[in-house]
Order: structure tokens, then C-alpha cells, then sequence
């Protein structure tokens, strides 16, 4: 089909980068915090992450028409899939990703939101993506579209991942007549995976025990891969539809999204295409339990349990929506959209809120009024069950032709007051600044003590290419520019600066006027961990200043820094400053030396 | 004694045959069908062509007939909606049309016309987002729920129930095109109806 175009070179070396990041990501992880694995019940415990890297708040929508080429000529499977413009989908994937994780690569985001256990490898890395392989084939259903799951199975393979390990599923039922066509383990245009019928490439299917789950409707039974810990990580991609419930009662939250869709994991062994026991709930036709049953399962340690936790990225595929035709008819609105976030709950709470129940999005078909009002009182239910409130969801839409910049997250703080280094001697400059987190620069050495007589020029900064020196100035956020012998500094970006001009013009002290151009300095991209300012020598003879390390966060404020400090004191301090300009200063510094040298000669001299 | 025992005999027999010949509703008998998927799913089947341009689709799962709506049809979740209010069998298909057109059709037994008639009245309370008229057919009978990938048809006639879903001519919001095609399908199941 067209819209599966080969991999080109570009792609390849991006997914290999993402495959080499995520293999250096894996000497982190062994010292995260291990979840309850239990091989029944509940792994989920409020508060916990996900990901430790990504906030589990947190929720990224992505529009952009042009992942449509047209409407579906026909409401077919095959006629959805021909209308998506995969090559629109995998690039807006990629910048969803990096939204998700808040990371400037697309390499970065995948490895970031992707991880396996600490005793694997990618190639014995098993994966399982579930969607909805129920109904018959190729029916008028609105169903998770190729060019999505294909996404998330070229990511996989990129890290290493065998296609033989990747298993796409529907434990409900077998998604083979509808996704078939579109998987081949070899095949690079198509879905790199196997598809599973029910459990068969998943250990078969295992009972488990669920509270809510009716009695006298079958076998309670899960995928064995899943609850015994084999699968090292599920992706969850649902559909972007209404749901009325039992007896079309809403009872689950109008909507069936990530958290519903896995009632195609957790289902009646006995029965092929039927979770009555989920459907119906505790026995009670009138679905009073309901959505209990739909936490229940979505805290299960089949999907939240392993370390790292199993369920590590939850999509819904809303390129196509249902407003009012249910679970089970054709999409009624184009919604050219697609959602992100790593926990379920969430996920689902926001696609509701923002889509399924915004009538400025669901222009073609909104959810009955009776579905909209059960909505108000079962979708806050999905945040408090997981100890969650209303002000918690942090949605971050936006157009694909318009992505916000990636925001940098805490830095880490700056170095301490360094210690002015005497006449002569050698100053401590700003500590070691604490590590940052997630990626912004962290707040530069703060303040050196200024030397008294000579200095050097601005030792080495790190985060954010902040700059202690001695000679006293403030060192601002993130690279900025400190200098002795009381220059002005200018620039110092601020947190993660970026471009920083280094400290201009350094008037020297007493023997002569030093400084010079000051570099651009605080360069900076992304820096998950960095020191803060780090000791400046002070004293004679010291090195003048070195470039800023360059890792520092992206984007921050230009401030002016640099306070006139100290009287007395030559050479330069540049905070940030380039190779041309360290020389500069080691020749100023040299000639301070020098000088200071031949004064004391002639001190002597008198003296005598 | 006897003889009296075989006049009354005979006289609810006749008014039996009475009702049975009535040709209302599809029950010959005063009670609901027998269950019997097999003879149901034969009674509504649109046989290839029978519309012209319209066959049954090549793909596996084309046509079901059974009792259970969930894994049958593939209505999953929203089946209770239906077997609370009644449903007892049923018959589900996939047409196609001419390319790129299709059609999904649910024939459903409700046994009786009241119960038939209580989930026609919720599916047009809830189905349906932008009600348009089949031609020839009153809303009380017949309603559209048109939509930018078609139109879907919901009707009743006696004890079943009917879900016509036609696409491939665009949206339908704005202008029906579809819908004189969709009382071409529910013609026919008036028909098989009686």
C-alpha cells in the first residue's frame, strides 16, 4: 500500500541512535524502585511513577489534519487505513514523543519512555500492543489505525527488538482477519510483529482472580506473558470512541479508551470475543459495579507490575471518532488527532474531557445528552481511584505545525559562594552545583569571594556554563559571567542559558586592564545532569577563564550579570569564554604574574 | 362429551388459522418465533444481487446468525443494550457495494413488536446525532442517523429490529444520498418481514 514507504537512511540511523541510547539508558535502572510484582492483584499505589522520567500527569494531543489525506472513502478497515498518511503520523509520533518525555531528540524520547528490565537486552526484550482485534473483518468498525501500531513496532525494532518478540493481540479475540494483512516479522513496510489470536503468542491464556468480575460468566483468564512477567512492556493503543455500558448505562465513564481496552486482556477463557464478566460486573446486570471492574484490571499487575512497569505508553488513535455510533460503529467524526500520556487513567480522563465530550472538536456527532451527564459524575472517578484529583491532568495540546518548544525541567542548583581567593592565592570558586533532573541548566556558582589582588579569569563552569570566579561576581543561572578585577560582564543566559555572552570588557586591577572578549558561553542544550558551578581557581596565577560547559538548559532568559566587582586584581575572567579567549587570558594572567612579580622586586628593592 | 370437547377444539384451531393468515407482523403464531437462528438468519438474509450491485462481502465473518450478540456481530460491550431490552436472536451481514460502498446490516428478534418497538425508541433517542427521513417511512417506523461516513437506518417492522449501516459516498450530513438506497434495503426487509 502507498502510504508504507521504505525506511530511508535518515530513519535508519535515527532508530539506531535510538536503539544505542536506549542501551545506555540501562545502567540507570537498576537503582529504581521496584514496584509490587505480585503475579495477581494490584501493583498499582497512588503516587507511584510510571516512568520516573515522565510525569505521569501529563498528556500530549497532537492535531494535524494532514494525518488524513482525505476522509475514508468507505468506513471499510482497509479504506481507514488508505486515507492515513503514514508518513504524517510517524513524524508527529516522534514529536509526541519528545513532548512526552520532554527531550530534544526523538532518539532521546523513544529511549526515554521505553526501557526494559535491567537483566535484558533489546533482542530478548518482549513486547506486547494491544488493540482491538474484535468484530468481523474488515466491517465498518472504527478501529486503531496501521500507520500507529507500525510506529510503535519500528521504535522496537530500532532498539534491537526481534520482530518474533513484538506481539500484537487481542486476548478477547483474534485480531488476524482485520491486522494480518498489514503485520509481517520481515517485512520492513509493514508492522514488524506477530499477531496473536487470544493468547497464543502470549503463554496462552491464565486465570486470574478479579474482584469484579461476575460470577457464572466463564473463566477469568489473562494472557500468561503478561501476568507471569515475560512481556517486559505493554503498549496500550485504543480507539477514540464512545461507550454506552451496560445496558447503555455509561457505565464506563461514556467512553472506551485505553482503560477499556483492556477488557480484550483480561477475559472469559471459555468464550472466544467475550469479557461478559467485566461487561456485566459482580453479577449485577444493571452495571451498578461498573467502572470498578475497569480500575480493577488497570491496576492489575499484569499491566502495572514489573520493573520497569510493564504498561509504559498509552495512545489513542482519534484520527477518526465516534460521538454517538458506540463501541462498535463507524467513526461519526474526523478528530485528526492522536493522544499520549504513560498512565492509562489519565489518558482516558483527558481524551474524554478534550474530545469525546467537546462539541467543538466532536463537530459531526456528540455523546447523547444522557451519556454526557453519567460522563460528570464516572469520568472524576477515574482520577480518584488512582489518587488523583480534578486539578492534577496536565494536557498539552497542540498543532503538529506549531509545537511548543520542549521546556526544560528543574536544574540543579548552582555552586555555593566560592571563597575570594587573598592576594596570590588561590580562591575556591562556586561547589559543585547539584544535578539537575530534567534537563535545564542548573543555577550557576553563585557567588565567588573576589580575590583581592590578581585573578584568573573565570574557571571552568558547568551547568548551564555558569561561571564562578574569583574577583567576586555574581554568577548568574545558567552560564553566565563572572569576572574579577571588576569587568562587566554581560550576558550570563539564566537558567540553561543559552548564548551567553561572556564578560565583555574586563578592566583589570591595578596593574592593567585586562579582558578581553568574552565568548559566547552557556550553550545549551538539554542536560539531565550536570554539576553547577564548580570550583574556580582564584589566586595568581590561575588559568584564566575556560569555556563554559555547554550543557546547560535550551532556552532561558538573557539577564545581564556580572556585577563590577573587586578593585584590584588584572587578567580577565570570561565567563564562557572560547578558546581564543582562554589564551587571551592565560597571556593576562601570565603578565599579572609577571607583574606582580617585578613589583615585589622593587618592593624589595626599596626595602632594601 | 366428547363431541363438545372437539367443537371447542375446532373453534381455536379455526381462530388460530385466523390469526395466523392475518399477515401482521411476522409471527404467524400469536407468540414470539421459536429460536432458531438458522431459520431466522435464512428469513433476512440479502442474498447476492437480490439488490442489485450488492453482494455478500468475500471477508470471513460476512454473515452470522446466532444468539449471542457480544462475540456473533461483534457488538462486545454495547450487547447489553440490546438483550435488556429483549433480544433474543439475530442476524448480522456485510455488503459490499458498488466500490467503494458498503453495508453492515443487524436483523434482530425482539419477540414481540412492543419490545421491537421499545429499542427502535432508544435508538432514536441515542444513536442518532443528525436525524434524516427515509423516504416513504415515518419516524415512527424509520429514522436516519446520517454522519460524515455515511448513514446508518433504523427501523422496525413486527418483533425485528433493523440496523442498516451504508458508507462510501461521502459525508451525509449535509445532503442524504444515501438514504434512497437505504429504503431500497429496508424495503426488503419489510418484505421478509411478512
Amino acid at each position: 500500500m502507498s502510504e508504507y514507504s521504505p525506511p530511508k537512511r535518515r530513519d535508519f540511523l535515527k532508530t539506531a541512535a535510538v536503539g544505542a541510547a536506549g542501551a545506555m539508558g540501562l545502567s540507570a535502572l537498576k537503582f529504581e524502585r521496584v514496584f509490587a510484582q505480585s503475579s495477581t492483584g494490584s501493583a498499582w499505589v497512588n503516587g507511584m511513577q510510571i516512568n520516573p522520567a515522565i510525569d505521569n500527569k501529563r498528556v500530549v494531543c497532537c492535531h494535524d489534519p494532514k494525518m488524513l489525506n482525505n476522509l475514508p472513502t468507505s468506513t471499510s478497515f482497509s479504506a481507514q487505513n488508505a486515507a492515513v498518511n503514514a508518513t504524517v503520523v510517524n513524524a508527529n509520533m516522534d514529536e509526541m514523543a519528545m513532548q512526552l518525555a520532554q527531550k530534544a531528540t526523538a532518539a532521546e524520547a523513544w529511549s526515554t519512555i521505553f526501557r526494559t528490565g535491567a537483566s535484558k537486552t533489546w533482542a530478548t526484550t518482549k513486547v506486547a500492543i494491544k488493540t482491538n482485534g474484535i468484530t468481523p473483518n474488515n466491517s465498518s468498525v472504527n478501529r486503531v489505525r496501521v500507520a500507529i501500531i507500525k510506529k510503535i513496532a519500528d521504535v522496537m525494532v530500532g532498539f534491537g527488538v526481534l520482530p518474533t518478540n513484538i506481539i500484537l493481540y487481542d486476548a478477547c479475540d483474534d485480531p488476524t482477519p482485520n491486522y494480518g494483512t498489514y503485520v509481517s516479522a520481515s517485512d520492513a513496510t509493514k508492522i514488524r510483529a506477530v499477531v496473536s489470536a487470544r493468547g497464543a503468542s502470549l503463554g496462552g491464556l491464565t486465570p486470574v482472580t478479579l474482584v469484579n468480575w461476575a460470577s457464572g460468566q466463564g473463566t477469568c483468564s489473562c494472557p500468561a506473558d503478561l501476568v507471569n512477567g515475560v512481556v517486559d512492556i505493554l503498549v496500550d493503543i485504543a480507539v477514540c470512541k464512545m461507550h454506552d455500558g451496560t445496558g447503555g448505562r455509561y457505565s464506563y465513564g461514556s467512553c472506551t479508551l485505553c482503560m477499556k481496552n483492556h477488557f480484550g486482556t483480561f477475559t472469559d477463557s471459555t468464550k472466544s470475543g467475550h469479557s461478559d464478566g467485566l461487561h456485566v460486573s459482580a453479577g449485577s446486570v444493571s452495571g451498578g459495579k461498573n467502572p470498578d471492574a475497569l480500575f480493577e484490571i488497570n491496576k492489575h499487575s499484569a499491566i502495572l507490575g514489573g520493573n520497569p512497569v510493564r504498561q509504559q505508553l498509552c495512545i489513542v488513535d482519534a484520527l477518526l471518532s465516534n460521538g454517538t455510533s458506540g463501541p462498535g460503529g463507524p467513526y461519526d467524526n474526523r478528530t485528526d488527532r492522536i493522544v499520549m500520556g504513560t498512565l492509562a487513567p489519565m489518558v482516558d480522563y483527558l481524551t474524554a474531557n478534550k474530545i469525546l465530550l467537546n462539541s467543538a472538536v466532536m463537530t459531526s456527532a456528540q455523546i447523547p445528552a444522557a451519556g454526557q451527564t453519567a460522563a460528570a459524575t464516572v469520568l472524576p472517578q477515574f482520577l480518584t481511584s488512582f489518587g488523583y484529583t480534578a486539578t492534577d491532568p496536565n494536557w498539552l495540546e497542540y498543532e503538529a505545525s506549531n509545537p511548543p518548544a520542549i521546556t526544560a525541567g528543574t536544574g540543579g542548583s548552582g555552586g555555593s559562594t566560592g571563597a575570594g581567593g587573598s592576594t596570590g592565592s588561590t580562591s575556591a570558586g562556586g561547589s559543585t552545583g547539584s544535578n539537575s533532573t530534567t534537563g535545564a541548566g542548573g543555577k550557576g556558582g553563585s557567588k565567588a569571594g573576589g580575590g583581592s589582588t590578581t585573578s584568573n579569569g573565570g574557571s571552568t563552569a558547568s551547568n548551564g556554563g555558569s561561571t564562578a570566579s574569583n574577583g567576586g561576581s555574581t554568577a548568574s543561572n545558567g552560564g553566565s559571567t563572572a569576572n574579577n578585577g571588576g569587568t562587566i560582564a554581560t550576558g550570563g543566559a539564566d537558567n540553561g542559558g543559552t548564548t551567553a555572552a561572556g564578560g565583555a570588557m574586563g578592566n583589570g586591577g591595578t596593574t592593567f586592564s585586562g579582558g578581553s572578549a568574552g565568548a559566547t558561553g552557556g550553550a545549551a542544550t538539554s542536560a539531565p545532569s550536570e554539576t553547577g558551578g564548580s570550583p574556580a581557581a582564584g589566586g595568581t596565577s590561575a588559568e584564566s577563564s575556560t569555556r563554559a560547559n555547554p550543557t546547560g538548559g535550551q532556552t532561558g532568559t538573557a539577564e545581564t550579570t556580572g556585577t563590577t566587582h573587586g578593585t584590584s586584581g588584572g587578567g580577565c575572567d570570561i565567563a564562557g569564554g572560547d578558546r581564543s579567549a582562554t589564551r587571551w587570558g592565560a597571556m593576562l594572567a601570565f603578565g599579572t604574574v609577571l607583574a606582580a612579580k617585578l613589583r615585589h622586586l622593587v618592593s624589595d628593592d626599596d626595602k632594601s | 362429551m366428547e363431541i363438545r370437547v372437539a367443537r371447542t377444539c375446532l373453534a381455536v384451531a379455526s381462530f388460530s388459522l385466523l390469526l395466523g393468515g392475518s399477515g401482521c407482523g411476522s409471527s404467524p403464531s400469536s407468540g414470539p418465533r421459536p429460536i432458531d437462528p438458522t431459520a431466522f438468519g435464512a428469513q433476512f438474509k440479502i442474498a447476492d444481487n437480490e439488490i442489485q450491485g450488492w453482494t455478500l462481502n468475500t471477508a470471513a465473518d460476512s454473515f452470522w446468525a446466532g444468539t449471542d450478540l457480544v462475540g456473533g456481530p461483534g457488538i462486545d460491550g454495547a450487547a447489553a443494550t440490546y438483550t435488556e431490552r429483549g433480544f433474543r436472536q439475530g442476524m448480522f451481514q456485510y455488503l459490499s457495494g458498488p466500490d467503494p460502498q458498503t453495508c453492515t446490516i443487524e436483523a434482530l428478534d425482539f419477540g414481540t413488536a412492543d419490545a421491537a418497538t421499545t429499542m427502535y425508541v432508544y435508538a432514536q433517542a441515542n444513536f442518532i446525532s443528525h436525524s434524516v427521513a427515509i423516504p416513504n417511512y415515518g419516524s415512527s417506523t424509520a429514522i436516519g442517523g446520517a454522519a460524515i461516513s455515511g448513514v446508518t437506518a433504523y427501523a422496525h417492522f413486527g418483533a425485528t429490529y433493523f440496523e442498516v449501516g451504508l458508507s462510501g459516498l461521502g459525508d451525509q450530513t449535509t445532503s442524504c444520498t444515501q438514504c434512497p438506497l437505504a429504503q431500497t434495503f429496508l424495503d426488503e426487509f419489510k418484505k421478509k418481514s411478512n
